[in-house]
Parts: C-alpha cells; sequence; structure tokens
C-alpha cells in the first residue's frame, strides 16, 4: 500500500531533494513550506511520516512538533527531524517531544530512505502499466 | 557520557568538530584564560596555527612562533579564527555531502564576473553575519550537483535557491557550532541576490575574514563578519 510521506521544509530545494530522493519507492510525497501549513496538510492528509525542518518562517520546526503532538489526530504520526541544527539544545527539545528521528544536514538521500524504513515498510514502486 | 553526548548516539549524529571545544574554552572563560594556555589551543591545530601566524605576520615572511603570535593579535581574534575555521570545516562537508565536490581552500582569488551572493545572520552571544559568494556561471554544474540532472527549469534559475539552502545548511551548523560552545544565538533567514560588485558593510569595530576557495575551477568566497564578543 502507498505511503504518504509529509516534508515540512520552507526550502523548496529541499522539498525537490525529498521528493526525488522517495521516486523508486510506492510513495505520495507531500510539501509544506512552514510549520503553520505543515499541521494543516497533516491533519488533511494524515501522512505515514513527516519530515520537520527547524528553522523556519511563521511556526519553527519545535513549535510545529508540540502542536503535532498536542492535536490528538495527529498527535501519534513519526516524526524525523531534517534540519542544519543539531546542538544540544536543539537535540534536548526534539527528544523531549518524542521524535522517531533526527537527521542532520548536510544528508545523503540513503539517510533518509535508511531511517525510513526502521520507521514504516516501504515497497518499490509499481510498475506503470502498458498503454494500450 | 553528557546528555548530549546521549543524545548524540541514540540518533546516530556526528560528534561536532573538537574547535567546538577550543571556541568553548575561548569564550566561557570570559576571555580571562591566559596567554599560555591560548597558545596551547592554537597549537593543538594546526591549520588555526598557521592562519594565526598569517594574520599575526600580515602574511610577510618573517619568522614568528605561536606565543609571539597570540600575544601580538589578542584573544578576539584567536576566537574568530577559530570560528572561522567552524565556519570553513561546515562549508566543506556540506559541498562534499550535498555536491560530492572537494572544496580547495585558496590564499587569494578574484572574483569571478557576477554572482550570487547569500547573506545569513546569527544574534545573540555571538553576533554577526556570513556571506557566500558563487559566481553566476557555476550554475551548469552547482544545481545538477544539488538537485540532480532531471531539473524543473534553467540551472540558471535555480541557482539563488540553491545557494540560500547551502548557505542555510552551512550556517545551521555554524550555529549549533557557536550554541555547543555556549554562544547561543538564533539565526536569520537567508538573503540572496544576483550582483556584480559586492561590499561586506564592515562597521568599526567588527572583525572580518574572507576566505576564497576554488571548485570546478571557479573561485567561491565565503566572509565571516562578527562583532567582539562581550568579555
Amino acid at each position: 500500500m502507498s505511503k504518504k510521506i509529509l516534508t515540512i521544509d520552507d526550502s523548496k530545494m529541499v522539498r525537490m531533494i525529498v521528493t526525488s530522493t522517495f521516486l523508486p519507492y510506492d510513495c505520495l510525497i507531500v510539501g509544506a513550506a512552514d510549520g503553520a501549513e505543515g499541521v494543516e496538510v497533516a491533519l488533511k492528509e494524515k501522512p505515514d511520516i513527516i519530515f520537520l525542518d527547524i528553522t523556519m518562517p511563521v511556526l519553527n520546526g519545535i513549535d510545529t512538533l508540540a502542536k503535532i503532538r498536542a492535536t490528538p489526530e495527529i498527535a501519534a504520526i513519526p516524526v524525523v527531524m531534517l534540519t542544519a541544527e543539531s546542538d544540544g539544545q536543539r537535540l534536548g527539545m526534539a527528544d523531549q517531544l518524542k521524535v522517531s528521528g533526527y537527521i542532520a544536514k548536510p544528508f545523503k538521500g540513503e539517510q533518509l530512505i535508511a531511517l525510513t524504513k526502521k520507521i514504516i515498510p516501504l515497497a518499490p514502486k509499481p510498475p506503470e502499466p502498458k498503454k494500450p | 557520557m553528557s546528555t548530549a553526548d546521549t543524545l548524540l548516539k541514540k540518533y546516530q549524529i556526528a560528534a561536532p568538530p573538537e574547535n567546538v571545544l577550543r571556541l568553548g574554552k575561548l569564550v566561557q572563560g570570559a576571555f580571562d584564560t591566559n596567554a599560555h594556555e591560548i597558545a596551547s589551543i592554537v597549537k593543538a591545530d594546526p591549520s588555526i596555527a598557521a592562519r594565526v601566524i598569517k594574520i599575526a605576520t600580515r602574511g610577510r615572511d618573517i619568522d614568528m612562533d605561536i606565543d609571539s603570535a597570540v600575544v601580538r593579535i589578542g584573544v578576539h581574534q584567536i576566537t574568530l579564527v577559530v570560528m572561522t575555521e567552524l565556519l570553513m570545516h561546515a562549508v566543506s562537508k556540506t559541498f562534499a555531502t550535498m555536491l560530492r565536490l572537494t572544496l580547495e581552500p585558496r590564499d587569494i582569488l578574484n572574483p569571478y564576473g557576477d554572482q550570487v551572493v547569500g547573506c545569513i545572520h546569527f544574534k545573540g552571544k555571538a553576533t554577526g553575519r556570513v556571506f557566500l559568494r558563487i559566481p553566476c556561471k557555476a550554475a551548469d554544474w552547482m544545481v545538477p550537483r544539488f538537485l540532480g540532472k532531471d531539473l524543473p527549469m534553467e540551472p540558471a534559475e535555480l541557482l539563488p535557491d540553491v545557494v540560500g539552502e547551502v548557505l542555510n545548511i552551512v550556517g545551521g551548523n555554524f550555529k549549533s557550532n557557536l550554541v555547543d560552545a555556549g554562544l547561543t544565538c538564533s539565526l536569520s533567514v537567508p538573503q540572496v541576490e544576483t550582483k556584480t560588485g559586492f561590499a561586506t558593510g564592515v562597521q568599526d569595530g567588527e572583525y572580518h575574514l574572507s576566505i576564497p576557495f576554488a571548485a570546478e575551477g571557479m573561485g567561491l568566497f565565503l566572509d565571516l563578519i562578527i562583532s567582539p564578543i562581550a568579555d
């Protein structure tokens, strides 16, 4: 069954990299450009996993994570931090909010895949049906 | 094992560079660290030692030992040198991981025509800004290396976004290093523009170091400008 992945990052570049990384897998990637939009999209789409940046306008990643955990409909969704900020303070805050993983930027696509596979099952994308 | 070390291990994140500890020693002693201790911090990293000598001799071919160089340039300038090393580490790591490129530090490079200039500010116990300058002509190799070959638009149109994200990653790493060294600060969103000339806008009292790199035969520049850290 196709998995839905939400990437919340103000960088269009990172959203593009996440999308291309999961191209070989049976996944649907949805995106949001800030934390507030990310919570809205999460409520609407109910993704299987969320990749979350920290430094973003409107609502930063830590506040977004707190909001996700405080919203019953989406509180149990696994969240992986995908951020350039990996100092002790940030790690401690994310850990208290029960993140499922933490990937420090710069990152490689293989890291995303490997960590995702530890959290949710990923199947290869089925072949495109042949056109008659 | 400290809480931070436990979390780094739990999430399989690489430990911060050793220069974070050195920076912490310099600033957490509220600059009371004596010259002998500072010299031992400088001597522990050949790259820092070389840069300190270069600044103290103003690049001239003069014999000077580390102890004399430390006394000549002072702890604030040495702190900037250690920060610069952290910044260079962050930019090298980002280029190696996201663009599969090894940056080569250079002594002198001329700017390369029109360039995309990104700027990110940090503010708090350490306050300053970092500029990353990339020639517009780098779009053809830099953008596909960052995003892959299937691009939704021309590389030149995507270069500012790529420079912004590279700077965002470099700035985030650098800011984390500062925080781990005890210099709590916040980071701005990167601002990016395309321009022909470049002026740092260095104010009186600010320290400025410019670091040229070469990649794919082109010159890239990283500039760190920082206000004096309060004693």
